[in-house]
């Protein structure tokens, strides 16, 4: 249920000023696509625009045309809400809702989207736990609350509840700079797992992590403080790390960065 | 690729889910439906407030185009319903401003110095101790402060009346004073009575200072007040400001308190020891049970005044705040910056001499690299050699890795000048000085409260009225009272939590545009509103306006307007903390807004809310003014607070009818049902905390 996204001439404004401009590409189902790039380049603004949490913000806005599988996901009739059901997210930060239990969290879309019986609630809430790898750790204690796991469980707890809501596509905010080296290996383990269903989008700064875990990689950059950030180039992992086409792709991955 | 089926990893897919081709499913009406009412919430609120204004200005128009005296320059006595009518509100705005005036210059030095106290220069443990103590004590009601006041400060103030004269006689303003009852005293009580407020704000801004900026001074070798002119005062210098002129704001709508000290009379007071003066608040509560028409006219006209001034008090507050905010703090970096390079060039000396560094060195540099400790809350560096003495295990550490960061950066670790550790011990035991000077007074009240309270303070005291009780008879109780506070602040309770909460999540979770900042606006409006203003409101509209009854849901109606502010106030905060990434998190999971609120956001805080509502109905239970206009007084059990015009007794109205009273059987049950209603309120807070921090989200 993986599916294709397809950006066309797409710009993001908060209010007046211009974050991202004319950004088109193709995001291939069951695929891990990694945007890198400089801070500030318009990566994370450029992901919550595929789910359309960039709106969420004050003053926020978009221009130009994203499709899901064919469906123009800022065409008219067309609910947010049922966009972000459809892609799933993680933040930079885990963020599981302090007042629930690890179960109450991971059952947190379905419940909140109607689903009630309490049996379907467990078969999602262990299959979607097993598949963030969390499953061992926490079974025994599924009541407890989920603040109280580790920083990289929590994590794990996130994309559990994620992906509890079976989206087509999973977008993660840099899930692992807040994280340890060994939580980060069990997230990209994860990741890379995770694959085979979902369409995958990872923002990073880490380039290794990026040739790691990705097939597709994405170079955003900026030419200056002030100005929009822009789409350098997209292609496969192996190419970019290799032999990128462009100039400023291969100064920002050898480090000549200014 | 680890060796999970790629079957067994997916979870169930579910029926109408993403799967549907779809993206309208329809969650648009919940949405509409909930925004809908708590906008209607925030409009009602709007509506309300200009209902009351317009009932204000009619009744107070009508009494001021019938006064024959000039209504500012008017000295003679207050006699609206003589005829022809005659009153002056000038010598009463007068008297407002004076009693202020000494009530701030008394309290402000010394609620900033408690607030440091507790934040710069008390043991953690102990400053949440005091912290809490200084909070309860803000709870104190109004009518607790003025008992004291006629029955132990009035008395004593002779005394240091005379003392005050004797020194400073030959400045008009101080000549020779004798009787207690003069504007002086009255202005002391008011500064007793906001002192705890602006030391709690105060230390509310002290503890934001930017951890950062408490570590760049620290870092640079400042001594601990050092530190705290560097970083402490630039960050807070809005906020103390802006609590400062709040206490202003709330000791010129202070009512009863001053009503029982003064002896009023209607002049333009200039010397300050002697009796006499009056303020707008007081004399509403003074003349209300004398007036007619005109006389009530003429008093809400008064109230107007008072009203109007307060509301710019309270704006220039906000403007303080919301000006000097982002500015102050911008200032304490650059000073920080300032320091830093003059710091580097001449206090750092180079040696590597480490090891020979004394204990006093150690504790210098420990002062310098303050160890990074995990909790939040006041830094405990050490300032003095004893301190690090005495703290030997710990000291020894800190100096050892004083000493390995000393040996990285190749400086020497130089202790600061003896002058500088002098004038920072010397401002720490300031501070200490004038927290016990604030919690004197306090000290005072409790134990006279306790002391005699407990004297008629018996289940026979709890479950009789004083009815056909004589005052020299022992016996009876405040049973009526009771129920009747009880009722009134249930009431209001349930009128201000329902619409508070509502315009709460308006204003964090829609407020947009001009909606949102008038009703922003009407909430501080609100917020610094005199309780006797609130009775006036009630009266002009609910019962001279709309004909309705003095009983006690009028007063529960007063005591809901005084709950609201708080209540959408605390909740709006506590809303606000809720973190963008828990809503982000439940966007992400396709949640609607409006369950989101309802079962994330709202759940999340919930704590903090029935904190903040049961922080407010202490608040109001402890209310006279209000009551004493819109509540008759009886002294049998009511308790029915929808009956005609009987009235109901509460336990602040009980107090202040039968605080005159030259019988001790009647003083001893004044001062149990002053007791009875501390207890109340300290039970209220105590609980509304201990909610807060059980509940605290995250507490495993």
């Amino acid at each position: 249920m993986a599916k294709r996204i397809d950006v066309a001439g797409l710009s993001a404004y908060y209010g007046p000023t211009r974050a991202i401009e004319d950004i088109s590409m193709t995001i291939e189902p069951r695929t891990v696509t990694a945007f890198i790039g400089p801070s500030g380049c318009g990566k994370s603004t450029f992901l919550r625009t595929l789910n359309r949490m960039h709106e969420v913000i004050p003053g926020a806005r978009v221009e130009g045309k994203v499709t899901l599988d064919d469906v123009d996901l800022y065409g008219a009739g067309v609910d947010p809400v049922a966009v972000r059901r459809s892609i799933g997210m993680v933040f930079q930060r885990p963020n599981p809702f302090p007042t629930m239990s690890i179960y109450d969290n991971v059952a947190a879309g379905l419940r909140l989207a109607g689903v009630k019986k309490r049996s379907e609630l467990d078969d999602v809430v262990e299959s979607s736990l097993k598949g963030a790898n969390l499953w061992r750790e926490v079974e025994n204690r599924l009541k407890k609350p989920g603040a109280g796991l580790s920083g990289g469980q929590q994590q794990r707890l996130c994309i559990a509840r994620a992906i509890a809501v079976s989206p087509d596509v999973l977008l993660m905010d840099e899930p692992c700079s807040a994280l340890d080296p060994i939580s980060t290996t069990a997230i990209e383990d994860l990741i890379s797992q995770l694959k085979s269903e979902f369409t995958i989008v990872i923002v990073t700064h880490n380039m290794q992590q990026a040739a790691r875990v990705s097939d597709r990689t994405a170079f955003f950059n900026i030419s200056g403080t002030g100005t929009p950030g822009r789409l350098i180039e997209i292609d496969d992992t192996s190419r970019i790390f290799a032999n990128p086409t462009e100039k400023a792709t291969e100064d920002y991955i050898t480090g000549r960065f200014g | 690729m680890s060796g999970t089926a790629p079957t067994a990893t997916r979870p169930t897919p579910r029926p109408g889910g993403a799967s549907s081709p779809a993206l309208d499913s329809g969650t648009r009406r919940g949405d509409a439906v909930f925004s809908g009412t708590v906008r209607g919430a925030a409009i009602l609120l709007l509506l309300l407030m200009a209902t009351i204004a317009a009932f204000l200005v009619y009744r107070a128009s009508d009494a001021l185009s019938a006064n024959h005296a000039n209504v500012v320059t008017y000295t003679g006595q207050w006699a609206p319903d003589d005829s022809p009518p005659k009153f002056g509100i000038g010598t009463l705005a007068w008297g407002t401003l004076v009693t202020s005036l000494i009530a701030i210059i008394i309290a402000a030095p010394v609620a900033v110095g408690v607030a440091l106290f507790i934040t710069q220069y008390a043991p953690r443990r102990l400053a949440q101790v005091l912290g809490y103590i200084v909070d309860l004590l803000a709870a104190v009601p109004s009518i607790i402060y003025g008992l004291w006041g006629i029955l132990f400060l009035v008395p004593h103030m002779q005394g240091a009346s005379q003392t005050v004269s004797d020194v400073l006689g030959w400045i008009p303003l101080f000549e020779s004073g004798v009787f207690g009852r003069s504007v002086f005293t009255a202005g002391v009580i008011l500064s007793i009575m906001i002192l705890p407020i602006i030391a709690a704000i105060s230390r509310e801004v002290f503890l934001q200072t930017p951890r950062e900026q408490v570590e760049a001074a620290y870092a640079l070798g400042s001594t601990r007040w050092e530190m705290i002119k560097l970083a402490v005062l630039p960050y807070g210098r809005s906020g103390v400001g802006s609590a400062i002129v709040l206490g202003f704001g709330r000791a010129l709508g202070e009512t009863v308190a001053v009503a029982m000290v003064l002896s009023p009379s209607y002049i333009f007071v200039t010397k300050l020891l002697q009796p006499g003066g009056n303020t707008i608040a007081a004399n509403i509560a003074l003349q209300f049970g004398s007036a007619f028409t005109t006389g009530q006219g003429a008093l809400i006209a008064s109230g107007l005044v008072l009203f109007v001034v307060t509301f710019a008090v309270n704006w220039l507050a906000r403007r303080i705040t919301r000006h000097g905010g982002a500015g102050g703090e911008r200032r304490g970096l650059l000073a920080l910056l300032r320091i830093g390079g003059r710091d580097e060039s001449t206090h750092y000396e180079s040696s590597f001499d480490v090891a020979a560094t004394s204990a006093a060195t150690g504790g210098a540099a420990a002062t310098a690299i303050v160890p990074v400790q995990e909790d939040r809350g006041a830094f405990e560096a050490k300032d003095s050699v004893q301190e690090v003495a005495e703290d030997d295990a710990a000291g020894r550490a800190r100096s050892h890795r004083a000493s390995r960061v000393g040996a990285i950066s190749g400086g020497v670790l130089s202790a600061p000048s003896p002058q500088r550790r002098l004038r920072s011990s010397l401002a720490g035991g300031l501070t200490v000085a004038t927290f016990v000077l604030a919690v004197l007074p306090l000290l005072s009240i409790l134990w006279l409260v306790v002391s005699r309270g407990t004297h008629a303070l018996n289940l026979d005291f709890l479950t009789h009225s004083l009815r056909n009780v004589s005052e020299d008879q022992v016996g009876g109780g405040v049973y009526h009272a009771v129920i009747g506070t009880l009722e009134q602040a249930g009431l209001a309770t349930l009128m201000a939590v329902p619409i508070g909460l509502l315009v709460a999540v308006y204003l964090v979770e829609y407020g947009r545009g001009a909606l949102a900042r008038a009703v922003t606006f009407f909430v501080d409006v609100m917020m610094g509103l005199p309780s006797i203003v609130a009775g006036l409101f009630i009266l002009s509209m609910w019962i001279i306006g709309l004909g309705q009854k003095a009983n006690g849901f009028a007063g529960a109606l007063a005591l809901a307007i005084l709950m609201l502010p708080i209540v959408i106030r605390s909740s709006e905060e506590m809303l606000k903390l809720v973190p963008d990434s828990l809503r982000e998190a439940s966007y992400a999971l396709g949640v609607p807004k409006w369950r989101t609120i309802t079962k994330i956001v709202i759940p999340t805080s919930l704590p903090g809310i029935i904190t903040g509502v049961m922080l407010g109905v202490a608040r109001v239970m402890g209310e006279t003014a209000p009551i004493l206009l819109v509540v008759g007084y009886i002294s049998n059990i009511n308790p029915n607070p929808f009956s005609g015009d009987e009235g109901q007794a509460t336990l602040p109205t009980v107090i202040y009818n039968t605080y005159t009273s030259a019988q001790k059987a009647s003083n001893d049950r004044t001062w149990s049902a002053a007791l009875l209603l501390i207890i109340i309120i300290m039970l209220l807070n105590v609980i509304a905390r201990l909610i807060a921090w059980w509940k605290k989200p995250g507490r495993a």
